[in-house]
């Protein structure tokens, strides 16, 4: 058997057998007692530096950061080693503990390393924490003191005792962590050009966080004053956030007329950032301007036929006063509908008319309200406009108290048209007998 | 059977119209725009060829004139334009013969035309100054090249020609020998052709109408009648239809009767034929002239009632007894060719007519059928040679007696009236005809031909003595005016029943066999 | 029943018994003709021999009858509401029907409807050659008086149709006298044009 091969039948037992493995130490010690000895341990950070400060990012990966574990005990007598990383965060007194689970180095677990000449043999580990997979799970921003801290279960070691260190090897090490700010970008808000308070308006944005942080985004409503008259916040990742006035209730009634203004601010829970920057009141986002509300006055609906006889195929001119009881004229536009037995509020014309103070007569002659399918029907008419009237409605409407003529045909018999359809009448067919006989032939003796 | 209808004459033009009256109905703008022909019944064609200008330009609306537009239809021609006025042709026979071949409505003599055709086909002298016209015989080429395009020897449907004429008229008479002998002559011997000739009537009522009297009329009627029944290669069967009968069937109204006469003729030139049965012309000429070496006469017998079940025997017996439109005996027809009209069963019809015929068996009756009218049934049957019964001339309403009375009236016309018919010097007894003055040698021509040992009077008093003891036929020998240069008269080349001795008899019979034997037939 | 109803049901038995009438005629002559023939005679060999032409002039003016004949018909029954509340030439295309063409256009509809039906008739079969619209009187012995009474369908046609037109222009106004009128010359006008297969099938009874 050679050496090795009862090293391997040692470490087997060990294992397997800690029976005969005590018996089997038992013998070997037997004439030689040995004590324990300390192991050691350092941090090991093989990563360029500048000027010995090592900073980072949270969003960094340590992927550089190990330890290295130095046993000078013999194999029977090394004991298994859990290993942790800590960190002291600005302001803290303690060290906390980073990692989730210890790193565990074997009492095998070593690599012999000779020194010059031959003379000395080292065993030595070195390890990393694979779960650690970013600075960020520090926990902190700024100057953080690193080191590693070992147990075997019955004593303690602590990287930070060891002070005779030299690159890369340290008891205590350094970093400055640092923290990305969030962003904001294309803030824009989408509604109509001059909306009403009450239209349908959304402040879009899109923020971003290199670090991948849950950001708090604030959207900012202010007045023509610069004072805040409302905010709204919500949490968002990197993307697309939208504020929805009307389901926020940004703006009332009470806020036609008025100019507001806007901005955001973005917390990634250690930067806040605003966007426009606040340092300068003047770089606000502009909107929305909302537009006064004017009120009108509708009345006296009225149509008045071409002929008394009510013709679906007359020209009729619908009219209807309007006012603005608001001190100002305003361009609205102006929709007239019908509505028959065969229609359902069938649009006949808009028209932009200029409402002023004064009540003014408004009208709109049409001869295509109606058609053939309309005749005899009872029928209503319909102004929509885009304000409220005093009733608190867009529309004002009425139904006729006397319904279309019966009649289908709007020529009589003795008149150009009919006398010309009916000589087609005749024609046609005439033609159609002539055409069929000299191209069929059928009356020719051939 | 698609025939061309020739009407010749006055009359033939007045029956003809009714033949080709326009079934379509009729408006110009409209055919123009439809491309419509003008439809006839039975899809049959016709011409109308006439002498007077007058008669077909003024008092005629139906037929245009060929002269001017080729393309209308039905058209008129004149034949006689053909020669114009001064025409070395004109001049010449003038000049040889008397006869002026311009004049207008011609001599309404029935020998008029013969002898111009005769001058024609056979005068070498006339013939040689045709070569301008290219013709050689101008006025019937004409009549001819009008009535061809209408027949299939042109380009045309027709299958054979009826002609319709006038027994005892002027232009009829005259024209339609000529015509024959003319298709005949251009190598088309056997093309049917067929004459219905209406006999004048007796008495007087037509003396204005025929511009001639009863006895003029009626030697033209016989002289027309004879050269008809004698011209081997002529027509293919005579029917003849007494204008006395057709005038007492419609109120002597001309118009009715000529109506009459269309309609009697429908079962034989209608359309909607039977299955299988839609006669050829020649299959009927075949019939008409078989077993006869003459050209048959065939007498009409219609009838026309009401459609019932087992109506054929009515019908026969309706058309034998009452509806002959010729006096004839039917006992004494050797053949029956019957065209009818309606639902009725072949087999009865010959039944019906054997009934009354006896000695007509199946095979001497044709039946053709048409569809007609559903009320009514037609039959038209024509009875071959209806007569030859010994003593029939006797009895009123035989054939015998009808074509007695005829050629006693020409007879006594051509004993009492012969410096008419010799145009000696203030002749003429008609109102209407000019005097003509013919040469000697045409006088004499026509002195031979009227009154000569072998002239037409000598013949007609042979034929009346065969009528008498029932004689088929009663005319044998074809006669000419003018002699054939180089060349006796046929007359002299045809043997006569009744001259014949024993001993010849047995030498033609001799003849007869040996020949037969020598073509290789058993005798 | 109203009286729309039944003047329409009255017109489409009168076309019926054309029809029947037609289909009689042709069996009873094939059937005839076999009797007497003592043979079957193929019935396309009957029809070619049956047939007449009748004259160019004659066949269309007997082709516009007819095809005026359905704008008569369509005129009378498809302008106004009365039979066809519904499926009326205004209901359906109110457009068309009320511009100035309307009623030239509504006919131009009926004539075109008729004409392919004619076309369209003459794909039938030589043996149901006697049905194909273009051929059909000439199957039967036709006079000339008979085809001039038959001609004079077209003015009473056109009349009728004036009169329908009249009505429409007076809807909903309702002159009983008028109505009769049109209807009366519309239903003659269909007695005429059927005249000679209803004359034939009469007269042909055994």
């Amino acid at each position: 058997m050679s050496l090795n091969q009862f090293k391997l039948y040692l470490e087997s037992w060990q294992r397997q057998d800690p029976t005969k493995y005590q018996d089997m130490i038992k013998l070997l010690r037997q004439g030689d007692p040995e004590s324990y000895k300390p192991p050691y341990i350092w941090l090991h950070y093989d990563d360029n530096t500048t000027n010995g400060n090592i900073t980072v990012s949270r969003n960094d990966v340590p992927s550089s950061i190990s330890f290295t574990v130095e046993n000078p005990n013999s194999l029977d007598l090394r004991r298994t080693l859990f290993v942790d990383l800590q960190a002291k965060l600005p302001g803290e007194r303690e060290y906390h503990k980073v990692n989730q689970f210890p790193h565990v180095v074997q009492p095998f677990d070593y690599e012999i390393i000779e020194d010059e000449g031959g003379k000395e043999r080292h065993f030595t580990s070195l390890k990393r924490w694979p779960e650690i997979t970013s600075f960020s799970q520090i926990g902190g921003v700024g100057e953080v003191k690193l080191r590693a801290y070992m147990t075997d279960g019955t004593r303690d070691y602590s990287s930070s005792s060891l002070s005779n260190t030299t690159y890369p090897y340290y008891g205590e090490m350094m970093i400055n962590i640092t923290n990305a700010p969030p962003q904001l970008f294309n803030a824009s808000l989408v509604g109509p050009p001059s909306p009403r308070y009450n239209d349908p308006l959304e402040y879009v944005a899109e923020v971003f966080d290199p670090d991948d942080d849950l950001m708090a985004v604030t959207l900012h409503i202010t007045d023509p004053a610069g004072r805040e008259v409302r905010n709204e916040t919500q949490e968002a990742k990197s993307g697309q956030v939208s504020f929805k006035a009307a389901q926020y209730g940004f703006f009332g009634e009470a806020d036609a007329g008025k100019n507001f203004t806007y901005y955001y601010t973005v917390d990634d829970g250690i930067d806040v950032t605003s966007f426009p920057p606040r340092d300068n009141p003047n770089a606000t986002l502009e909107g929305p301007n909302i537009r006064s509300t004017p009120k009108l006055w509708v009345e006296n609906l009225h149509v008045e036929p071409v002929d008394e006889n009510y013709y679906y195929w007359d020209e009729y001119n619908f009219s209807v006063e309007m006012r603005n009881q608001e001190p100002y004229n305003i361009e609205i536009p102006v929709t007239l509908k019908i509505k028959t037995e065969d229609k359902n509020w069938k649009g006949v014309e808009t028209r932009t008319v200029t409402v002023t103070p004064d009540s003014k007569r408004i009208y709109f002659p049409t001869d295509d309200a109606f058609d053939v399918l309309d005749r005899g029907s009872d029928f209503s008419f319909r102004f929509e406009y885009q304000e409220y009237d005093q009733n608190n409605e867009r529309s004002a409407e009425m139904q006729w108290y006397k319904p279309l003529n019966q009649r289908l045909m709007k020529y009589d018999l003795v008149s150009i048209p009919i006398g010309i359809n009916l000589l087609f009448v005749l024609i046609l067919p005439l033609l159609g007998g002539i055409f069929l006989e000299k191209w069929m032939g059928k009356g020719r003796m051939g | 059977m698609r025939l061309c209808i020739v009407g010749i004459g006055g009359m033939g033009g007045k029956v003809a119209h009714e033949f080709l009256t326009n079934e379509d109905f009729e408006s110009c703008r409209l055919t123009r725009l439809t491309g419509g022909e003008h439809i006839t019944s039975g899809g049959i064609k016709g011409v109308w060829l006439e002498s007077d200008e007058n008669e077909a330009k003024n008092k005629n609306k139906f037929f245009k004139d060929g002269r001017q537009n080729p393309h209308d239809y039905p058209l008129y021609f004149i034949p006689h334009d053909m020669v114009p006025d001064g025409h070395p042709v004109h001049v010449a026979i003038k000049k040889k013969y008397g006869y002026d071949i311009k004049k207008q409505g011609y001599v309404r003599d029935a020998q008029y035309l013969k002898a111009v055709y005769e001058i024609f086909e056979h005068d070498p002298e006339i013939r040689g100054k045709l070569l301008d016209l290219r013709s050689a015989n101008p006025i019937f080429d004409c009549a001819w090249a009008a009535v061809r395009p209408y027949t299939t020897l042109g380009r045309g449907k027709c299958d054979g020609i009826l002609f319709i004429i006038s027994l005892g008229g002027g232009t009829g008479t005259g024209f339609v020998n000529p015509i024959v002998q003319h298709i005949r002559s251009t190598g088309k011997g056997d093309y049917p052709v067929f004459a219905l000739g209406v006999l004048t009537e007796e008495g007087t009522a037509s003396d204005r109408e025929q511009y001639a009297k009863e006895s003029k009329r009626n030697l033209g009627a016989i002289s027309s009648i004879y050269d008809l029944l004698t011209k081997g290669g002529g027509v293919d069967g005579l029917i003849l239809v007494d204008n006395q009968i057709l005038l007492s069937r419609c109120e002597d109204d001309y118009t009715l009767a000529n109506r009459y006469l269309h309609q009697v003729s429908l079962p034989l030139v209608a359309a909607r034929d039977y299955p299988g049965e839609k006669p050829p012309s020649p299959a009927v000429r075949a019939f008409s002239t078989e077993g006869w070496s003459f050209p048959p006469i065939l007498v009409p017998c219609y009838s026309r009632i009401r459609r019932r079940s087992g109506s054929e025997a009515s019908l026969v017996e309706e058309a034998l007894s009452k509806g002959r439109l010729f006096g004839c005996q039917p006992q004494e027809a050797d053949k029956a060719i019957v065209f009818c009209r309606g639902y009725l069963d072949s087999g009865k019809i010959r039944n019906a007519i054997t009934g009354h015929i006896p000695d007509l068996t199946e095979d001497k009756i044709a039946v053709w059928r048409k569809l007609g009218e559903n009320s009514h049934e037609e039959l038209l049957i024509l009875l071959r040679n209806p007569y030859g019964s010994r003593g029939s001339y006797q009895s009123e309403g035989t054939l015998e007696w009808r074509l007695h009375r005829v050629m006693a009236s020409a007879i006594t016309y051509m004993e009492g009236h012969k410096p008419d018919l010799l145009y000696i010097k203030g002749y003429s007894e008609s109102t209407q005809d000019d005097e003509l003055t013919v040469t000697d040698e045409t006088r004499q021509a026509l002195e031979d031909f009227f009154y000569g040992d072998r002239g037409l009077k000598a013949e007609l008093e042979v034929a009346i003595k065969r009528l008498e003891e029932g004689n088929k036929p009663f005319f044998k020998r074809p006669l000419r005016i003018f002699d054939i240069p180089d060349q006796k008269s046929a007359s002299s080349l045809v043997i006569e029943d009744d001259e014949t001795t024993s001993t010849q008899r047995a030498q033609i019979k001799k003849m007869i066999q040996e020949e037969l034997k020598e073509m290789g037939l058993k005798v | 029943m109203n009286l729309m109803q039944v003047s329409f049901l009255a017109i489409v038995m009168l076309l019926l018994l054309g029809l029947v009438a037609h289909i009689l005629n042709v069996r009873r002559v094939h059937r005839r003709i076999e009797m007497l023939e003592h043979k079957a005679v193929p019935k396309e060999k009957l029809l070619s021999d049956l047939y007449s032409c009748q004259g160019s002039n004659f066949n269309a003016l007997a082709l516009t009858a007819w095809i005026l004949f359905l704008t008569a018909l369509s005129f009378f029954y498809l302008i106004t509401p009365e039979l066809f509340p519904d499926r009326n030439y205004f209901i359906q295309l109110p457009r068309m029907a009320s511009s100035l063409g309307g009623l030239a256009l509504f006919s131009l509809l009926g004539s075109m409807m008729m004409i392919l039906v004619i076309v369209g008739s003459e794909k039938m079969p030589e043996s149901l050659q006697c049905y194909r619209l273009a051929e059909l009187y000439g199957y039967y012995s036709m006079s000339r008086n008979e085809k001039r009474s038959m001609i004079v369908a077209i003015p009473l046609l056109w009349v009728s149709i004036s009169i329908s037109t009249h009505m429409a222009t007076i809807y909903p106004t309702f002159l009983a006298p008028e109505w009769w009128g049109a209807f009366i010359l519309l239903f003659a006008s269909l007695l005429l044009l059927i005249w000679p297969m209803t004359k034939e099938m009469w007269e042909g009874r055994s």
